[in-house]
């Protein structure tokens, strides 16, 4: 096994989180509730040192705007991670947090009880083959609604060394994502025909993982993260949005567009010209993800 | 007497061309305006029961639309061209007072004789609609008539048809609706949706004398159900019901839609 942080890791504790192959594309974790009390606002506020009066002072709190007091935002991001602790899921197999991007949304004050959402929106094994990052997006709630949502990435240890077959699938726009979209298309005789008249390269955008797929006569004749001329447009949304549609019940591609999940650039005309060639090409994503097995 | 005896069909003259025109039933009447590009078909099920309950289903297929003539001077381009075209048939088939229920642009349509009725609006049920639409771009609209602006338009339409049914309508159906709405003539439609986006009855609500029942799907997309709730309390009186499971179709989503539409009709009576 490849020396560093998995060794020394399991030197010290005993595994029983779930390893990177455990997770699926569009899984959906939820936490139980950790209640915040004044005390713990307080706590918070001596450690980081952020003593700004709407943290500390009623009034001027009242005079921003607010109730009463509120957390430090970052105590919300700081609370995901004890609720995720929690879960147990990480015991053992959880290396590293890599990013955490964060939008507050309502503050949190003593009170209020935490708890969250989060969903798996890509899995992608390591070049060290003994560690994948999971990407997750999150929702944290208090017994209101929404607080804050985000995405986090975190570094996991692999239970095999080696990838196994199919697990591409939870790696969107990826380049052995890609071959394999283009080998379900190019068999499939209704995708074939809907873009038959079509000269171009369709582009794909999940999250900040793009790639392109050229297309002459209905066939994917190239594929990849450039193409000669570059794509005509490209449809893409975030990762949530991706891991959503891939494993949603129906192919609701046409709705999620409409409501903004999915949104396009580039040439317009033509992206409406394809709209079908787009909804069929939603249905082989959807099977390339349920076919990832296990 | 059954059903089938007691419809009838035919074309009355308007100002905008012929317009043809179903009519099932006795008692009294109700008015039942279809959605942008579409046809009284969507009313199909409506014209057959609706006079099971007492009422009289009238059934036009607006100007430009269906079996009616194409619009005289090109695709009516405001809801007051449909409203003054509506009234000209109600007239026609000597329709002394009646009820409007309509959906979408019929919808909007709808609460414009809300705004508009002398004494013969009885009272209306306006489904898929606000005093005015902030989700349409009538630029965008307005360039959408040319087919050079707006490629694939049958495929569009279907597929866009399917993504604004709600979730609780069964693929076959929904499959059904879509078809219905592929006939579609993409001028018009575009043209409807144009109307609809421009037609702001914002602070004008508050003169109408008649009862009114707002109604949405709460998976419809199109309309905001902020914006519907704002209509409502404009209104004097006005009702809102938001169906779950439904969509932007209502009476093509919902298979008992039209017991609905004759208890919301009966609420009407009695709010008068």
């Amino acid at each position: 096994m490849t020396p560093g942080p998995t060794t020394t890791v399991t030197a010290a504790q005993a595994v029983t989180g779930r390893y990177f192959e455990d997770y699926r594309l569009g899984e959906v974790i939820t936490s139980g509730g950790r209640t915040v009390s004044a005390a713990d606002i307080a706590a918070f506020i001596e450690l980081a040192g952020d003593r700004d009066p709407i943290h500390t002072d009623p009034a001027s709190a009242r005079v921003a705007g607010f109730p009463g007091v509120i957390a430090p935002g970052p105590m919300a991001t700081a609370i995901f991670f004890g609720l995720l602790y929690d879960t147990g899921l990480a015991r053992g197999t959880t290396l590293a947090a890599l990013d955490t991007h964060w939008t507050y949304r309502r503050p949190v004050v003593a009170g209020s009880t935490l708890r969250f959402a989060m969903t798996i929106t890509r899995r992608r094994r390591a070049s060290a083959g003994d560690r994948g990052v999971l990407n997750r997006a999150i929702d944290l709630y208090d017994q209101d609604g929404i607080v804050g949502t985000g995405t986090s990435a975190g570094l996991v240890r692999c239970r095999d060394a080696e990838a196994s077959a199919g697990e591409y699938a939870a790696d969107p726009c990826s380049p052995a994502w890609t071959e394999r979209l283009a080998e379900l298309l190019n068999g499939r005789p209704a995708f074939v025909d809907s873009a038959a008249s079509f000269d171009g390269v369709i582009g794909l955008a999940c999250g900040d993982v793009r790639t392109q797929l050229k297309i002459y006569r209905g066939r994917v004749i190239d594929h990849g993260r450039w193409t000669p001329d570059g794509p005509d447009f490209t449809v893409g949304g975030d990762e949530l949005a991706w891991a959503e549609l891939a494993t949603a019940p129906v192919n609701d591609y046409l709705r999620r567009v409409m409501t903004g999940r999915f949104s396009a650039t580039g040439n317009g005309y033509t992206y409406q010209r394809l709209t079908k060639t787009l909804v069929l090409m939603w249905d082989a994503i959807r099977d390339l993800t349920a076919g990832e097995g296990g | 007497m059954n059903g089938l005896a007691l419809h009838r069909a035919g074309y009355v003259p308007t100002s905008l061309g012929r317009c043809f025109v179903e009519v099932a039933g006795e008692g009294p009447a109700v008015l039942l305006l279809h959605t942008a590009g579409q046809s009284g078909v969507q009313w199909e099920e409506t014209l057959r029961r609706l006079p099971t309950f007492g009422f009289t289903a009238v059934v036009p297929d607006l100007p430009g639309h269906g079996r009616s003539d194409p619009a005289r001077g090109g695709p009516v381009e405001d809801v007051d061209g449909y409203r003054r075209a509506c009234e000209e048939i109600a007239a026609g088939l000597g329709l002394e007072c009646f009820y409007v229920a309509g959906v979408s642009v019929g919808g909007k349509l709808a609460l414009d004789f809300a705004v508009h009725g002398d004494g013969r609006v009885l009272g209306v049920v306006a489904c898929g609609a606000e005093a005015y639409n902030r989700k349409q771009s009538a630029s965008g609209l307005r360039r959408a008539r040319e087919g050079s602006a707006s490629p694939s338009a049958a495929e569009r339409t279907y597929y866009g048809t399917l993504a604004s049914v709600g979730s609780s309508v069964p693929a076959d159906r929904a499959e059904l609706i879509a078809a219905r709405h592929r006939r579609e003539d993409p001028l018009v439609t575009a043209t409807d949706l144009g109307a609809w986006a421009v037609h702001d009855l914002r602070g004008r609500l508050g003169k109408v004398r008649c009862p009114v029942h707002l109604v949405a799907g709460a998976e419809d997309f199109w309309i905001d159900l902020d914006d519907v709730r704002a209509t409502a309390a404009e209104i004097p009186g006005a009702r809102v019901t938001v169906l779950d499971g439904v969509g932007h179709y209502p009476m093509e989503e919902l298979p008992d839609f039209p017991e609905r539409l004759a208890a919301w009709l009966r609420e009407l009576e009695e709010a008068r």
